[in-house]
């Protein structure tokens, strides 16, 4: 065999191979390599793969960062990549209540026994999924528990009766009493 | 003879390899949803404040050669989509750069294709240049 078509062969072969894996290929996304997340997110990587309902999933699921590939251990040098090490990358996280909508509508009832803590933490906490996280994985949070000293009703009445509703405020007020016009 | 030939075989079976999975990938197609979110701004406290106040999203289906997948680069700040069904996010990391107000046009391929008819949860977010979601809205479809 002479070398054109030695040559031809392989070209014709690489190029059947490219299209074969291209054409396959499409339909299968990019997916994130979790060992690249376990360098920095060992304990999170290791809680999620091993417990809960989501030990299935992948970081990918729930997390799009950017384009950097941070596989490189922090203490590398990267400022060739323009990125200091101390520097965190951008990251985007689905909400845990995207895929659970229904503990949002649970949570609109005034009665539902985290709603407050839920409204509470997304005041101060930087991700809405910190109220979930605190309780629904291994995360160290800084949890108070305290019992109310009092329970506080707002109680009225008119002509049909007495309306007696949970105050969910803290503040303890006034026992206040008060008739309508009759 | 076949030994004489093999190298003949060889080439047309390649050659049939190509054009077969060619011709699959440009005639077969995949399902994906088609977003068009509208956006408008609001000056809140100083700061300027993006609301997405409509969306509409419905199925329809793109070559398998064009399908979309997973955006890279993301982008920061974007319009994200999210498609939800049965408390699973079926579709592909999708993006378009945010630029302001305006209407964007999103298609995002799906991980998993559910069948005809199913209801999927439909969220349209804007994400700042670090991550964070400023904005968010949600539709239900049927794709």
């Amino acid at each position: 065999m002479n070398m054109y078509a030695r040559f031809l062969y392989l070209a014709v072969g690489v190029a059947s191979l490219s299209f074969t894996f291209a054409t396959i290929g499409f339909g299968f996304g990019h997916t994130s390599d979790p060992s690249n997340c376990r360098e920095c997110h060992a304990r999170v990587y290791e809680e999620f793969t091993t417990t809960g309902a989501h030990a299935n999933l992948t970081c990918g699921n729930c997390h799009q960062n950017s384009d950097l590939d941070y596989s490189i251990p922090i203490s590398f040098n990267l400022s060739w990549l323009h990125a200091p090490a101390d520097t965190p990358h951008s990251a985007i996280s689905v909400k845990c209540v995207d895929c659970h909508p229904d503990v949002l509508d649970e949570l609109q009832n005034e009665s539902e026994v985290h709603r407050r803590f839920y409204i509470n933490s997304r005041k101060l906490a930087i991700s809405s999924n910190a109220a979930c996280i605190a309780c629904h994985t291994h995360a160290d949070v800084d949890l108070r528990r305290m019992r109310r000293a009092y329970v506080s009703y707002t109680v009225s009445c008119d002509r049909t009766g007495y309306d007696v509703r949970w105050n969910e405020s803290d503040e303890l007020g006034m026992n206040r009493t008060g008739f309508g016009n009759t | 003879m076949i030994k004489k030939n093999l190298k003949y075989i060889i080439l047309v079976l390649l050659i049939a390899v190509m054009l077969v999975t060619f011709t699959h990938g440009y005639l077969k197609t995949g399902k994906v949803v088609k977003v068009t979110a509208t956006i408008e701004e609001a000056a809140v406290g100083g700061h300027t404040i993006p609301h997405i106040t409509d969306i509409n999203a419905g199925a329809d289906r793109i070559k398998l050669l064009r399908y979309p997948t997973k955006d890279l680069p993301p982008n920061f700040p974007g319009v994200y989509v999210h498609v939800i069904c049965a408390s699973n996010r079926i579709e592909h990391w999708t993006s378009v750069p945010y630029t302001g107000p305006g209407t964007y046009n999103i298609t995002a391929g799906l991980r998993f294709m559910p069948p005809d008819g199913t209801k999927v949860r439909v969220i349209v977010a804007v994400t700042d240049e670090k991550g964070n979601r400023i904005a968010m809205n949600t539709t239900d479809a049927v794709i």
